[in-house]
């Protein structure tokens, strides 16, 4: 797994490449806050996202907890359909927003701002 | 009046690339094989005799139906090739077909009927019959086998109707249909306590369960506490729903377990894969506690305590010398592994193993082969219990393989294989027999006999492969 970050003024964009289970999981968690600490919006870029466990959904959600407590939010673009099954299955859906597109996602800070 | 039911692979064969385990003919349909709607409908249309077609492996197929002592009628089986007409199969199975009026059910579809109306002899002059068809199939009624070419298609006099199975959106629709609405069209398994839901034997509901109707559950099925089951729920047997778990209008097949906490909705769950039938994609779960087969479950308690006791004496045994002996072949340049991912049992579970090649001529690659040490990596899988310690050769995982395992129920993989233990070469049918017969009767007796051939009787021949 491999994480390329760019900004787009106040939001970070984090592009995943990969899968996220076995051993990438703890990648992430030590990765992402750190990116977290300088700008607490982030949307995640799925579209090269293969596949990914529960392992990788509770890292995600340990980051979602990171972003949050610092006024921010964790939202997903792109997500695979066996990444969209993953997230209905484990309802994760109903704790993270998820775009259809990276855009979407980006501007859904400028319209709705961070998490009540 | 006799039935022939004709399966072919070409109409059913896509089946298989979700569900490689089971027949596509015999792929549940509200805890009920395909095939057996089939078998009901020509008992209920008169037939005193049936025989079942096949032009792709159907051990499963005999296994399940037997000689039809459990529905009063004789079964034959026979076989056929891909492209053989209807005329062709008549002509195979003359005896069988001679001077009697038809049935001949050929296609991959679902037929509706009603066990309470009157399907028994539909009224047809004496040199013609009844055809209905669909895109997938036809159910054609004859006189007898020369009147074949005179009969036109006549749905709308028939009293029951075909529905094509060309996806598994059509197969999972007809779940959902009978659970609505048909129900008491046929024989399907379970009691009825109350409208509209059926139960099987041994199910166990804990306290702050909730089952809304219709709901269809099969045998030895337990469902934890604060879970919902249903609307439009059905749930083969020897299922596991953990707690708190919603499972609303899906199909959770035989001998799978579903996690804690999740939401099931709109799928089919097989096993570890759970699949979306509208548009059939597939998720492959490797996490054991989210949704698993129960497959990882069985076997004996002894069987797996041996087993990973064996696993651990032959760990410590051959621990110095794999190290030794492995330390100076890869100083030599002979030592070459590669991994592969194998098939762990019929239900589609894999796992990747290392395999390590016995090439070169020194003393060292020799002693490496007479010791059994390229066994070395693989016996920690044992002591996990993800492997057997006599078993099957591992077969890797190809479509191919997946597809054989379908008519296979008894593999097992093991690290030392019943084939080494005859010291078959790899491959080829003769090895797949002996691998058949050997898994057929297996034993912890007969296991040790062939652990103990493998690695003393034939420890001292083995070679090197070259």
């Amino acid at each position: 797994m491999k994480i390329d970050y760019s900004t787009n003024e106040a939001v970070t964009i984090a592009v995943i490449h990969g899968r996220l289970d076995g051993t990438a999981p703890a990648l992430l968690r030590k990765e992402l806050p750190l990116q977290l600490q300088k700008t607490p919006c982030l949307v995640l870029d799925c579209t090269a996202l293969e596949y990914m466990d529960s392992g990788g959904l509770g890292a995600l959600l340990a980051c979602l907890r990171i972003a949050v407590g610092n006024k921010g939010d964790i939202r997903l673009a792109a997500i695979n359909a066996k990444v969209k099954m993953l997230m209905e299955l484990t309802r994760a859906d109903k704790v993270f927003q998820i775009y259809t597109t990276v855009a979407d996602a980006v501007t859904s800070y400028t319209n709705q701002g961070s998490r009540p | 009046m006799k039935a022939l039911i004709v399966i072919r692979e070409k109409d059913s064969g896509w089946l298989r690339d979700f569900f490689p385990a089971i027949h596509p003919a015999i792929t549940p349909i509200c805890n009920k094989p395909l095939l057996e709607y089939h078998m009901d409908f020509a008992l209920l249309s008169g037939c005193t005799a049936v025989r079942i077609v096949m032009d792709e492996g159907g051990n499963s197929i005999e296994e399940y139906f037997q000689q039809g002592e459990r529905w009063g009628v004789a079964i034959s089986y026979g076989i056929s090739n891909p492209d053989d007409s209807i005329d062709t199969l008549i002509e195979k199975n003359g005896a069988f077909c001679a001077d009697t009026p038809l049935l001949i059910m050929d296609g991959f579809f679902f037929v509706h009927y009603d066990k309470a109306g009157d399907l028994r002899a539909p009224s047809f002059p004496a040199d013609s019959g009844l055809l209905s068809s669909c895109s997938s199939g036809s159910v054609l009624f004859a006189a007898n086998a020369d009147c074949l070419h005179n009969i036109s298609d006549s749905s709308l006099e028939a009293d029951f109707a075909l529905s094509s199975l060309t996806s598994l959106d059509d197969i999972f629709g007809i779940s959902m249909q009978i659970l609505q609405a048909e129900q008491d069209h046929y024989v399907l398994p379970g009691y009825g306590v109350e409208q509209n839901v059926l139960l099987g034997q041994n199910v166990t509901i804990e306290k702050n369960t909730k089952i809304i109707p219709p709901v269809i559950i099969g045998d030895n099925v337990r469902l934890h506490g604060n879970t919902v089951i249903g609307p439009d729920v059905v749930i083969g047997s020897d299922v596991i729903v953990d707690n708190g778990t919603r499972i609303e209008r899906s199909v959770i097949h035989t001998d799978s377990y579903v996690g804690r906490d999740l939401f099931v909705n709109n799928r089919i769950v097989h096993g570890k894969r759970i699949i979306s039938p509208a548009d059939g994609e597939i998720l492959d779960i490797s996490d054991g506690y989210l949704c698993s087969s129960m497959d990882m479950y069985s076997g004996s308690l002894f069987r797996r305590t041996v087993n990973s006791v064996s696993a651990l004496l032959i760990f410590v045994v051959q621990l110095l010398p794999y190290f030794l002996l492995g330390g100076l072949r890869k100083l030599q340049g002979s030592w070459q592994v590669e991994e592969q991912s194998v098939l762990l049992g019929n239900r589609g579970e894999s796992l990747t193993i290392p395999i390590l090649f016995n090439r070169g001529d020194t003393i060292a690659d020799k002693l490496f082969a007479v010791l059994a040490l390229e066994k070395f990596p693989l016996l920690h899988l044992v002591i996990k219990g993800k492997m057997q310690l006599v078993g099957n050769r591992p077969l890797s995982e190809t479509p191919a393989h997946q597809k054989l395992l379908a008519d296979f129920p008894d593999y097992l993989p093991g690290v030392f294989t019943y084939a080494e233990g005859e010291e078959m070469e790899e491959g080829g049918l003769d090895e797949e027999i002996i691998e058949r017969y050997h898994a057929a009767n297996r034993s912890f007796r007969h296991d040790c006999g062939i652990l103990l051939k493998i690695l003393f009787s034939n420890g001292f021949t083995r070679k090197t492969a070259q």
